[in-house]
């Protein structure tokens, strides 16, 4: 159990820092300048109404924050954690794949990006269609609200995935096409004003950047993972 | 051309013998197969933790010092 389990953690650990570099990149010159762009809306809507600002119709995350806890500054800080943050979204997503891949092996690499590529929409794709990734500065309901329709909807999506693809009884496909369209049928909390301080080019140019920079995550941890798994995990279990 | 059958060589010879041989491999089995899922629920629940830990962070320098990953990879942030 023990030797197993650390088979697993040291092929989760190393193929969630691997797949997390191509992110890291992606973001670098992607992703992170236009959460910056968004930044300066936000940076001088504080300025103009320092005083009385209406932070339910559109937070702002400088005067949400706090004075006090400490902030990476822009730069080399900001990267430098946003990399860490990265490998260890890395890491669980990688022991969540590994875990999986005990229980049923992938038959190879190939395998490996189709099991990435569900990660990609259980945890990515499907919450954001109700919630599509936001700059900075953009209006939204409340905060508790939205993550218990994003953990819903990732796991409805992960089980209907898996009772889709994974099993073949057809009662159990039919339950599991229910079980991905029930967060969207519910739907997903909306604020009462879509308000948001970036232009609508750059809301546009940041959800093109996350969707493909994800992508380009989930896809190098499919194959990672199961490439990894494969060459140490190779006996164990079978 | 057919041999004889030599029935002391036979998979049932010895019934007690033969069941407790198999009592054996099925514990070893079922104890393999034990060790197998625990150690995969323990690698998911960890990762989703994990994930949870990066996406839903409460503590202020940790939320801040992943503030541009929850963006990025669609978390709600605030």
């Amino acid at each position: 159990m023990s030797l197993r389990f650390g088979r697993i953690a040291a092929c989760a650990a190393l193929a969630g820092i691997l797949a997390s570099l191509p992110l890291t990149l992606a973001q670098a010159w992607w992703v992170t300048p236009l959460i910056l762009q968004a930044e300066t809306y936000e940076d001088a809507q504080a300025g103009s109404d320092s005083l009385h600002h209406d932070s339910a119709a559109v937070p702002s995350e400088t005067l949400v924050a706090g004075e006090a806890a400490w902030q990476p500054e822009d730069g080399w800080q900001r990267t430098l954690s946003t990399a860490a943050a990265n490998g260890a979204l890395g890491i669980g997503h990688a022991l969540i794949l590994v875990g999986l891949f005990s229980l049923r092996r992938p038959l190879g690499v190939k395998q490996g990006l189709a099991w990435g590529l569900a990660g990609y929409t259980a945890f990515f794709v499907a919450p954001g269609l109700g919630l599509p990734p936001e700059l900075p500065g953009t209006a939204a309901a409340d905060l508790a609200a939205r993550q218990y329709w994003w953990l819903g909807t990732v796991l409805a999506t992960a089980g209907g995935l898996a009772l889709l693809f994974l099993q073949g009884r057809w009662q159990l496909r039919v339950a599991a096409v229910f079980l991905l369209a029930a967060p969207h049928v519910i739907g997903a909390p909306q604020p009462p004003a879509l308000l948001s301080l970036a232009p609508e080019a750059l809301q546009a140019q940041f959800r093109a950047a996350t969707l493909v920079s994800n992508a380009l995550f989930w896809l190098a941890l499919g194959a990672a993972s199961a490439g990894l798994f494969r060459r140490w995990c190779g006996t164990a279990g079978s | 051309m057919a041999r004889p059958v030599h029935y002391d060589a036979c998979l049932f010879s010895d019934p007690v013998k033969e069941m407790t041989m198999a009592i054996q491999a099925i514990s070893r089995l079922a104890g393999a197969e034990s060790a197998r899922l625990l150690s995969a629920a323990c690698a998911v629940l960890l990762g989703f933790g994990l994930v949870l830990a990066v996406g839903f962070a409460r503590v202020d320098a940790v939320h801040n010092a992943t503030h541009d990953t929850r963006h990025s990879a669609g978390f709600p942030c605030h």
